[in-house]
């Protein structure tokens, strides 16, 4: 269902590196959810607009308040969920970290990272040295052959970001990726963001913390399922 | 605390649309549908066949369905929860009758669902009974089901245990004809089936049969009461817990100091930067070949339920009990059946038990192969998506998929054709188990394909009424008249008639039924593509 996007004439849309320096852009998003069942049944506007765009090389946060619309619109730049209306243009490909670890529960982190490798179009010795990098820095390299199942939250966490991170994709969408990381591995977190920044990657990451703002080279917010700066 | 917790309970299930539609369809389907049939399927197995107590049991056994699988996901749901909110509260034996008390509930809604679909078809004779034999069932199935819910961690495995109970019991319990085995007397549901449909078994000895089933009753559920107090019981806290903490938090504070330098990623060099356009672009690299990434997804997949040993030993052991009870219950007495070899159609006159034999295989093959379908599909659909996000087509993950779905449909069905075998060996070997085959691939893409549109439990409901409906009662050869006219228009028609050919005659000459069925896998492989497609392909659109 496609819906106006006229932003609000007080507030400036997030602005935006253009040209082939953008790694990914998106303008007029918006997206309702349905709920309830006839005749009861409602619709819950989210997303009622939102423009976002990434340059090479930028680390963006994406904050709002709870239930802003980040995850949804996260979801849409990165294609799990349909949008009702806006275009988004990616170049390049996407690393996706989900808010919940979306694992298989009885393969290994190995079977994991050998499975996503595959995906990605790597072939295994990039698999197997990417992996190892993984492995070393984010600190989960014991649980190597455990199962999801048996793995616990912080592990499945640095599962869920190692995925993402596996082919260096030219974009990367992170949604809350250090949730249930110890000091130690969020400090890397942030060294490997740096990495990615270095090597002109566009990284979006969805954030609740006042104390990453400093790490950020952008803040865009999303208010009134808007993005505003 | 009690009654808060059994109030949330009950609002928590009432605000499932499923559970409300499930109240309605598997009363309406099992006392409607299934009601008339199963008299017919009764006598067959040398039951009395009584129109009346077949109806009576059709209402116990829509309450035992509802029941059960009511009672499970109650604990299966909320058990982590109940646990926290226990130890929140430091009453734990409150928060266990609270869940006790809303599980109770359920049992007597599944009990009203059933026992008003009864009194809107056929009225309720004696409705002392009907009503308090109902409930006695409703509340054995509600034992049961929260029992296995304490026991089995995950969904998959516990729904499918309650429902294979529930198979045994109905399809081998004493309404069926089964009453005077020894074997079907440590059913659940063997008294109270017997008080339910007014029949006495001579074997209850001084406690009855009425006192039989307040023992299965009272028994279980006292076993799942316990159980579920154990579950839920916090976990004692350890006197050392302040220091144990304190420390903890000085060896995380030594950690951060130690903060290291990460190492470097290798770089995947970027073939093409793509160009900007109004819609997303592709993946820049894909130069492992089709076949490695259908292989890896099927490899994963394998890997994953290998390791789900209770599915595979169900597998394997359904078919082997399930099978062999049926044939070891039913009257060994001559019966007809329409018989089509050598371009010459005649009706023979075989052994019932031998006919039961042969038609119990597709029967169990295809509930089992479509279980499978349904909770592979269901159980990999996220990681399906991300896969697919992160550049497999949906194709790809589906062949893999499938691959994981035709190794448990050719074990399952390998196992079903040989224990029928051993019994009875068909005439033509290769056909048979051919034929059974195909039923059971239609059937387990039939639950891959209602997966994504019904979920799990959903999807459950319905491949058991399917399976039933259409191999156990539209293609059932065993019936006096033969088959039902509307089976015909069934999936497992074709290779049904293909199958009774091989284990009957010695000749093949149902071409024309095979292809049928052929064509009935061809386009419910389709739609399935088709649907997992639309709901994973959105990162292509």
């Amino acid at each position: 269902m496609s819906k106006p996007t006229t932003p609000a004439p007080t507030e400036r849309s997030a602005p935006a590196p253009t040209g082939p320096s953008a790694g990914l852009t998106a303008s007029g998003i918006t997206k309702s959810y349905h709920r309830g069942i006839w005749p009861r049944r409602r619709e819950v506007p989210v997303l009622r607009g939102a423009d976002l765009t990434i340059g090479a090389g930028e680390v963006v946060g994406l904050v709002g308040e709870n239930g802003s619309g980040k995850s949804t619109l996260m979801k849409i730049l990165v294609g799990a969920l349909a949008a009702d209306a806006g275009t988004v243009t990616v170049s390049g490909r996407i690393g996706y970290c989900p808010q919940e670890p979306v694992l298989y529960e009885r393969l290994t982190c190995d079977e994991h990272l050998e499975l996503f490798g595959v995906a990605y179009g790597m072939d295994e010795r990039a698999v197997s040295s990417g992996s190892e990098a993984l492995y070393s820095t984010l600190g989960f390299d014991r649980w190597r052959t455990s199962q999801t199942a048996e793995l616990s939250g912080g592990t499945r966490a640095k599962l869920n970001l190692a995925i993402a991170l596996l082919a260096d994709p030219e974009v990367l969408l992170l949604d809350e990726p250090y949730a249930g990381f110890d000091w130690d591995t969020y400090l890397r977190f942030w060294d490997l963001t740096a990495e990615r920044r270095a090597a002109g990657r566009s990284v979006v990451v969805i954030s609740h913390f006042v104390a990453d703002e400093e790490r950020f080279d952008r803040i865009v917010q999303l208010r009134d399922g808007r993005t505003v700066q | 605390m009690t009654v808060l917790v059994a109030r949330r309970a009950v609002g928590s299930y009432s605000r499932r649309p499923l559970n409300l539609v499930l109240l309605v369809v598997v009363p309406v389907v099992l006392v409607f549908v299934w009601g008339p049939s199963l008299a017919d399927f009764s006598k067959l197995f040398g039951g009395a066949g009584d129109r009346a107590e077949i109806d009576a049991a059709t209402a116990g056994w829509a309450a035992a369905a509802l029941a059960g699988l009511a009672g499970f996901f109650q604990v299966s749901g909320s058990r982590t929860a109940d646990r926290r909110l226990a130890a929140a509260g430091g009453r734990y034996a409150a928060v266990v009758a609270g869940r006790g008390g809303a599980s109770f509930c359920l049992a007597m809604v599944a009990a009203a669902g059933g026992l008003v679909a009864l009194a809107a078809r056929t009225g309720i004779n004696d409705p002392f009974r009907a009503i308090s034999a109902t409930v006695l069932i409703a509340i054995i199935y509600l034992a049961l089901g929260v029992l296995v819910g304490t026991v089995v961690k995950t969904e998959m495995n516990g729904a499918l245990l309650v429902t294979l109970a529930w198979v045994f019991d109905v399809f081998l319990g004493p309404a069926m004809g089964s009453g005077p085995s020894l074997v079907t007397r440590v059913f659940p549901l063997h008294f109270p089936t017997l008080v339910l449909t007014g029949q006495v078994t001579g074997h209850a000895g001084p406690l009855g049969d009425v006192g039989w089933s307040l023992v299965w009753a009272a028994g279980l559920s006292t076993l799942a009461g316990v159980r579920l107090a154990i579950t839920i019981r916090p976990a004692p806290v350890p006197h050392s817990v302040r220091a144990a903490t304190a420390n903890a938090r000085s060896l995380s504070a030594t950690t951060a100091v130690q903060a290291t330098a990460t190492s470097p990623l290798p770089r995947i060099v970027v073939v093409a930067n793509l160009p900007a356009s109004t819609t997303r672009t592709t993946p820049a690299i894909r130069h492992v070949r089709v076949r490695t990434r259908v292989l890896a997804v099927s490899r994963a997949g394998m890997r994953e339920h290998r390791r789900n040993r209770v599915l595979w030993a169900l597998l394997v052991a359904v078919p082997t009990v399930f099978i062999g009870m049926a044939i070891m219950v039913t009257v060994d007495v001559p019966g007809p059946i329409s018989l089509f070899d050598g371009g010459r159609r005649f009706t023979g006159l075989l052994s019932e038990r031998r006919i039961h034999a042969a038609t119990m295989v597709p029967v169990t093959s295809a509930f089992l192969a479509g279980l499978t379908g349904l909770f592979v599909v269901t159980g990999s659909a996220g990681g399906d998506g991300r896969l697919v996000l992160a550049g497999l087509r949906p194709r790809e993950v589906l062949a893999g998929r499938l691959a994981v779905v035709a190794a448990a449909t050719v074990l399952t069905t390998a196992v079903a054709v040989a224990i029928s075998g051993m019994w009875y060996p068909p005439r033509q070997w290769a056909v048979f188990a051919v034929a059974n085959l195909l039923i059971a691939l239609t059937y387990a893409m039939l639950g891959v394909l209602i997966g994504p549109l019904t979920g799990r439990i959903g999807g459950l409901y319905l491949m058991l009424l399917l399976a039933f409906i259409d191999v156990g009662l539209g293609q059932n050869v065993m019936f006096p008249a033969g088959p039902p006219a509307w089976g015909a228009y069934l999936p497992a028609h074709g290779a049904s008639r293909v199958m009774i050919d091989a284990a009957f005659t010695q000749h093949f000459d149902q071409t024309g039924y095979f292809l049928l069925g052929l064509a009935w896998l061809f386009v419910l492989t389709v739609a399935t593509g088709q649907v997992f497609r639309t709901r994973t392909a959105m990162a292509r659109r």
